[in-house]
């Protein structure tokens, strides 16, 4: 291995082979290669079944740039050696590689289990920044819900490709360098100063790199496995992690919320549990199963106290029973927390949560993202009067809701 | 030159029967092939050096079909010729 065999040593071994004295041998070898360099010289291709075949090709002169000096100068035209080995040769030399085979890569990469694994938990990842934030920001609301599904999309594309890009060259890539820094490093027995020879002959491949191969991809391959195990076991945590924060919030604001709720009204107290339990999943699953509707008389009382009451309440009992606690002609001012949003105000001041654009655009000039206003902003809710908006009039709800979506879409 | 005249030259250089030779430079060929299989390198002086090289993989798109294929990596044998070949063929 990762000898250099001269001209003595094929003559030993040819003796062994052939079983020929190593003169009659050394005398075969000699002519050999002289019959080949002397047809070579005279322009003539040389085949040689049991090795390949030597062509003499024409380079064509071609004009060139001195590097040191900037010089343009002209290479003139020459010949040079092309050898292609025999078919056999090849396959031989080939052989720890035989059992490859070229493969086509489809073009949605998804189909691919391990590469869609691998984005979806890169996804995964990416999405916990937006929950953690959606978690420290108050406003958060069905928007939020409907938006985080586009941007992971995106990004788990984005991802595919970018793995799509990565997936074939990467080990190649990292081997043919180190190969051809070992090259560099081992440096040539015999440099050549030809320029023409580049074309022809790459770089030396040093046995070294030959070696290393192997082991080199075996690495990279665990590498990459143990990276995507990784950010498949951080991205699951992430999410786990985040879902107990929202778990422990819904329940701590919801317990207190029934404590001080039971001390208030006794009667109201099975119905409170009701509510509070329904909350909680709405809280987990931001959709709105509402549990019952039929005892809306009970319900309508804790909601007229349940300063917190989430924006998905239905319009059907918001219209029928809701009383805006607070008359709606003078300006009032609210604090926003992390439990309490725009549209939590909306409902407890105008009775109907569609309308917290018109709080949005009275404090359009201190608010940003509306899903993303700091806990503690002091926001002032405006009279609707202001506007010229009934909350009993559909036509106003829908222009309202009409209006936030425009709100959002300054913000897209 | 093809194989038949290559050998039926070298016998008459070396004044012996052209199966003789044939067989020699069968027997070559399989040696070479030994030796770069070993990752050895064959130098020839005044000639050149026969050594394996590595062909990493890559990613290629077939001509006619339009897509896109992994080629594997590939051994295969690098014919570097001496200087004084290559000054002899100039």
């Amino acid at each position: 291995m990762n000898e250099k065999i001269t001209l003595p040593t094929l003559v030993s071994l040819l003796a062994d082979k052939t079983g020929k004295q190593k003169k009659q041998c050394e005398d075969f070898l000699r002519e050999f290669f002289n019959t080949l360099v002397d047809a070579m010289e005279a322009g003539e291709n040389v085949r040689i079944k049991s090795l390949g075949t030597f062509k003499v090709v024409a380079v064509e002169p071609r004009k060139s740039v001195n590097v040191n000096t900037g010089e343009q100068m002209e290479i003139p035209g020459h010949n040079k050696i092309v050898f292609v080995p025999a078919k056999e040769l090849a396959e031989e030399v080939n052989a720890p590689f035989a059992m490859f085979e070229s493969i086509e890569i489809p073009d949605n990469a998804l189909e691919d289990p391990l590469l869609s694994s691998e984005s979806e938990s890169a996804a995964q990842a990416e999405e916990d920044p937006l929950l953690s934030s959606a978690i420290s920001d108050p406003s958060e609301s069905e928007a939020q819900a409907e938006e985080d599904p586009l941007p992971s999309s995106a990004i788990s594309d984005q991802t595919v490709s970018a793995a799509q890009a990565e997936e074939g060259p990467l080990p190649s890539s990292a081997i043919s360098d180190q190969t051809v820094s070992a090259a560099q490093a081992a440096g040539y027995p015999e440099p050549d100063e030809d320029s023409d020879e580049n074309e022809q002959e790459f770089e030396l491949e040093n046995e070294s790199g030959l070696d290393s191969f192997p082991i080199v991809s075996q690495l990279n391959k665990e590498h990459n496995e143990t990276r995507r195990n990784y950010r498949f076991l951080l991205g699951f945590a992430c999410g786990v992690a985040c879902a107990a924060v929202i778990c422990l919030c819904a329940y701590l604001f919801f317990f207190e919320k029934w404590v001080a709720t039971v001390s208030e009204e006794k009667n109201t107290e099975v119905s409170a549990q009701a509510e509070t339990s329904g909350q909680l999943t709405d809280a987990d699953v931001r959709q709105v199963p509402e549990p019952d509707v039929s005892d809306s008389d009970k319900k309508d009382l804790i909601e007229a106290s349940d300063a917190d009451s989430k924006n998905e309440q239905m319009a059907k009992t918001e219209q029928t029973a809701e009383v805006p606690t607070r008359p709606s002609d003078e300006p009032v001012y609210d604090t926003i927390t992390k439990t309490r949003y725009l549209t939590t105000m909306a409902k407890e001041h105008y009775g109907n949560y569609n309308l917290w654009p018109y709080i949005y655009e009275e404090n359009k000039a201190i608010l940003g993202h509306p899903d993303r206003i700091r806990p503690g902003t002091k926001v002032i809710v405006p009279p609707l009067s202001k506007y010229g908006v009934n909350p009993s009039d559909p036509d106003d709800i829908a222009k309202a809701k009409k209006k936030g979506v425009e709100i959002y879409a300054r913000y897209q | 030159m093809d194989n038949r005249t290559f050998i039926d030259k070298i016998a008459e250089r070396t004044d012996r029967s052209r199966e003789e030779i044939s067989d020699l430079t069968e027997s070559l060929g399989v040696i070479v092939a030994e030796a770069i299989k070993d990752g050895d390198i064959v130098a020839i002086p005044s000639v050149g050096t026969f050594e394996p090289k590595l062909r990493a993989e890559r990613i290629t798109i077939h001509p006619s079909s339009g897509k896109k294929m992994l080629i594997p990596p590939k051994l295969t044998i690098n014919f570097k010729p001496s200087s004084l070949l290559k000054q002899k063929i100039r």
